[in-house]
């Protein structure tokens, strides 16, 4: 007769079956339920962030992006991302196209910010055809908060789908250089596959193509995403970085080390482009605290013990270490500060707000860019090298 | 490694399913628990491990030796052997860079030149220590004392100092109810483990929707600018800290509490509502009921406990209060908590002397006076568990404000923290049996979404506040 249960020896094993039927009907529900409230979230995060009408979403490798087919009163963001309109099917094989990538400044932010026919995109683009003639494109790829690193990863990422034969990139010699908690400024290469440096860091080299998998797959997921963006953005910068402008100072070895990091992302940026036969310039914009001598030396009065260069330092000096930095990577540079002082002239008729351009700013920047062009004879190259060989 | 991390999650999971597809074998089940356990508590420092094995070795092997000497003499110079070893360890690593402070001005006015602070532990006190540290010493006690026999394998007596669920915060374990559980067959019906996941998903909802809330919320940003609040937000911080405090560490408890279940093993209840008692004594055996009784057995009684002179009686609650503090954590604030309870308890023996012990609280009216004065007492007290130093704790009660505003969530919390802790117990044990009755996948559904909105709450990790004794 089988022992009962009353008289089992608690010494017995139980029936392991069982349990293990349990266990398993758990974790199954588990998942179940983690998988419904995902999709949930989902469903929540997509429509509140359509109700609020917020242009940027979130992208796993470079944090955020401008959201295609986004339309306001301001702008309308093209399938790509671009401030622009759609590239016609039917575009001319033969013309030229100027890629512009880079942060608010450049994508033509501001209070009550200039409407995107009114920004240096659509105003170089008429200047070109004006003086060079010919087919002239030129679409505004630039993101609100970009630093350089995001940029020229956007920019990376854009080549094949544009297939431009000039991009020209902003960047400043200020706070936007560094790095900062945000993923895409924390990413590293494993394989084809682009995988945060804390996730890298936690697992052994050799798990590392199966944790990048993973990271690709549950990027797909709310719970994930949301994970994510709170332990990468989660955190304050350091003042230093934020007061941070470039110059010959000595800089702390953390200073240093993101300035690397984005320096060999400019480098990776300048490669590619070669690859692709695109000609690649540097826009140099200096800060909007660079564009008269009096605000400058306040600057690195006020600032000058976090992050800022030493008070006496030449107002000029940060843009031209930048430009010889980007030179040592093999990337040609615009100086704008001619450019920028003549806007810190007159304030209220090239700003909208302490940072961004007015319409007319916007209009003198295209002048400046087109300027150094001609001056270089890039305009007549870039026509000739479509011409030669044109898009199909 | 906290308990409301994934990490703890895949952990458990994972150990769970190993462990019950070789439960039927003893000793391959114990060497699992006790792998786990240690990797599980290398996770925090990997040389931790070495305090830790000490530790378990000392003990095993006293334990050894007393069982087998023949003279009591013998017998209490291995117990001596283990309270050396063990407190030693503790001592260092917890409390000598504190004692060395202490020391200092002692040092100047007799002009040595010891440097006491160089020798001192400096580094972070390694998790734990205060918990297994009692809980081993609690085993070679037990086998002196002759109610429990010396333990024969290194590996069971390793498994029950290392017993990952409580391992790091307790509830503190005595060996006399944890090793007999080893030898039987363990056991998972379908009650048990419907059981052990509602404690568990309480535990992980007290600490993380209401616990890091109150801290977010309320507590933490007072206790940083006192100077912008009010007096009644400063009253309020105090409220929501010791709602705090109660919501993490039973939280943990109750996290531990489920997770051991589900292994086949009971651990001992920690809480029992605590700031419902009448009286601080009252409050002492609602709280952290694991350590008061620990102390109660192997210190208060020891001393005499409540026979004696009057005298003796406060001297022995003064002593034991002490300890309780001090165990706690390495600081003047931590002397000044323990001699204030100290005192409590002492102040309420005294009345009930005058009484001629009899009972005070026996109309609602004193039972809601005797509840204040409790409350507020453990309340005030707890303050000096919050505040870094002295000088924080005179901002706290002394620096107002005018400022009143807090964020609707942290009330909420503490409105949640109050209705919970309330409510009557057969409202609370109608709700478990409702969900225990669910079926297993529906268990698991709910956990499902419950482990979806913590993601989505938990701000970072915030670690468990019993995590630093």
């Amino acid at each position: 007769m089988p022992p009962t249960e009353a008289h089992a020896d608690p010494r017995d094993p139980q029936p392991r079956g069982p349990v293990l039927w349990l266990l398993a009907k758990v974790v199954l529900g588990l998942l179940a339920g983690l998988f419904v409230f995902d999709r949930g979230l989902a469903w929540f995060d997509a429509s509140a962030d359509l109700s609020t009408g917020k242009t940027l979403v979130r992208d796993p490798e470079l944090a955020w992006v401008n959201r295609p087919g986004y339309t306001d009163e301001l702008s309308t963001i093209s399938s790509l991302g671009l401030r622009s309109p759609e590239i016609p099917a039917d575009a001319p094989a033969d013309e030229v196209r100027i890629l512009g990538v880079g942060a608010s400044r450049f994508f033509g932010a501001g209070v009550g910010g200039p409407h995107m026919d009114q920004v240096w995109a659509p105003y170089l683009e008429q200047q070109c055809r004006q003086a060079c003639g010919g087919n002239w494109r030129v679409l505004n790829g630039a993101v609100n908060g970009y630093s350089a690193v995001q940029a020229a990863r956007r920019a990376i990422k854009l080549i094949p789908e544009v297939r431009p034969d000039l991009i020209v990139m902003e960047i400043s010699p200020g706070s936007q250089m560094m790095l900062d908690p945000s993923s895409a400024r924390n990413l590293v290469h494993v394989g084809e596959l682009l995988l945060p440096t804390d996730i890298a860091t936690a697992f052994p080299e050799p798990l590392l193509p199966a944790a990048a998998m993973l990271h690709r797959a549950l990027n797909h997921s709310a719970i994930y995403t949301r994970y994510r963006a709170k332990v990468t953005d989660q955190g304050r910068r350091p003042e230093e970085i934020d007061r941070f402008v470039l110059s010959r100072a000595p800089r702390s070895a953390l200073i240093e080390e993101m300035l690397q990091r984005t320096f060999d992302e400019l480098r990776a940026l300048g490669v590619e482009a070669r690859a692709a036969g695109v000609e690649l310039r540097a826009i140099l914009i200096a800060e909007p605290y660079m564009d008269s001598p009096q605000r400058w030396r306040n600057y690195t009065f006020d600032h000058g013990d976090k992050g800022a260069p030493p008070v006496g330092t030449a107002r000029q000096e940060p843009l031209e270490v930048l430009a010889e930095v980007l030179e040592q990577r093999g990337i040609a540079s615009y100086s704008l500060l001619p450019t920028l002082t003549q806007i810190g002239t007159d304030r209220p008729r090239y700003t909208c707000d302490k940072r961004h351009w007015s319409p007319a700013g916007h209009e003198l920047i295209a002048s400046a860019i087109l300027q150094h062009m001609l001056a270089e004879g890039l305009p007549e190259r870039l026509k000739k090298g479509r011409a030669t060989n044109p898009r199909r | 490694m906290a308990f409301h991390s994934w990490h703890y999650a895949l952990l458990l999971t994972g150990t769970l399913l190993v462990y019950w597809l070789c439960a039927h074998q003893r000793a391959l089940r114990t060497w699992l628990l006790l792998f786990v356990s240690l990797f599980y508590y290398g996770a925090f420092e990997p040389w931790f491990l070495w305090l830790i094995v000490f530790s378990t070795v000392l003990d095993y092997a006293v334990g050894r030796y007393i069982g087998s000497a023949r003279t009591r003499r013998a017998k209490l110079g291995g117990l001596w052997c283990s309270l050396l070893g063990n407190l030693l360890l503790l001592g260092y690593f917890k409390y000598s860079l504190w004692l060395a402070e202490l020391c200092e001005p002692l040092q100047q006015a007799l002009g040595t030149q010891v440097p006491l602070r160089e020798y001192a532990w400096k580094d972070k006190v390694p998790v734990g220590i205060s918990f297994y540290t009692f809980q081993s010493l609690s085993y070679t006690i037990d086998v002196f004392r002759g109610t429990l026999p010396p333990l024969r394998s290194l590996r069971d007596f390793s498994t029950f100092v290392a017993f990952f669920p409580q391992l790091v915060a307790g509830p503190i374990v005595r060996a006399k109810d944890f090793l007999p559980q080893m030898e039987l067959g363990p056991r998972l019906d379908r009650a048990a483990l419907h059981g052990a996941l509602w404690r568990i998903a309480i535990g992980l909802a007290k600490k993380t929707l209401l616990a890091d809330i109150l801290a977010r919320y309320l507590v933490d940003p007072v206790y940083a600018h006192p100077e912008q609040y009010s007096p009644l937000m400063h009253l309020v911080a105090l409220y929501a800290f010791s709602a705090q405090i109660y919501c993490d560490f039973s939280g943990y408890s109750d996290i531990a509490i489920g997770s051991a279940r589900l292994f086949g093993y009971e651990l001992l209840e920690n809480f029992d509502a605590p700031y419902r008692a009448l009286s601080v004594r009252e409050f002492w055996r609602r709280w952290h009921i694991s350590l008061s009784t620990w102390v109660r057995d192997y210190l208060f009684f020891p001393l005499g406990g409540s026979r004696g002179s009057e005298g003796r009686v406060a001297f022995n609650l003064m002593v034991t209060m002490v300890i309780i503090g001090l165990w706690h954590g390495a600081s003047t604030l931590w002397l000044i908590y323990g001699l204030s309870q100290g005192a409590a308890l002492v102040a309420e023996r005294w009345f009930e002397r005058l009484r001629g012990g009899r009972p005070y609280a026996t109309t609602l009216g004193r039972k809601v006076l005797c509840w204040t004065l409790a409350f507020h007492f453990t309340t005030v007290t707890c303050s000096l568990i919050r505040a870094p130093d002295m000088e924080a704790l005179r901002r706290l009660f002394s620096d107002f404000g005018a400022s009143s505003e807090m964020a609707v969530w942290g009330w909420i919390a503490l409105a949640g923290a109050a209705i919970t802790h309330y409510m009557p117990d057969r409202w609370i044990e109608a709700c478990r049996l409702r969900v225990v009755a669910l079926p297993t996948a529906v268990i698991g559904l709910l956990l499902g979404l419950l482990a979806g909105t913590l993601f989505v709450v938990i701000e970072g990790q915030t670690p468990f506040i019993y995590f630093q004794f």
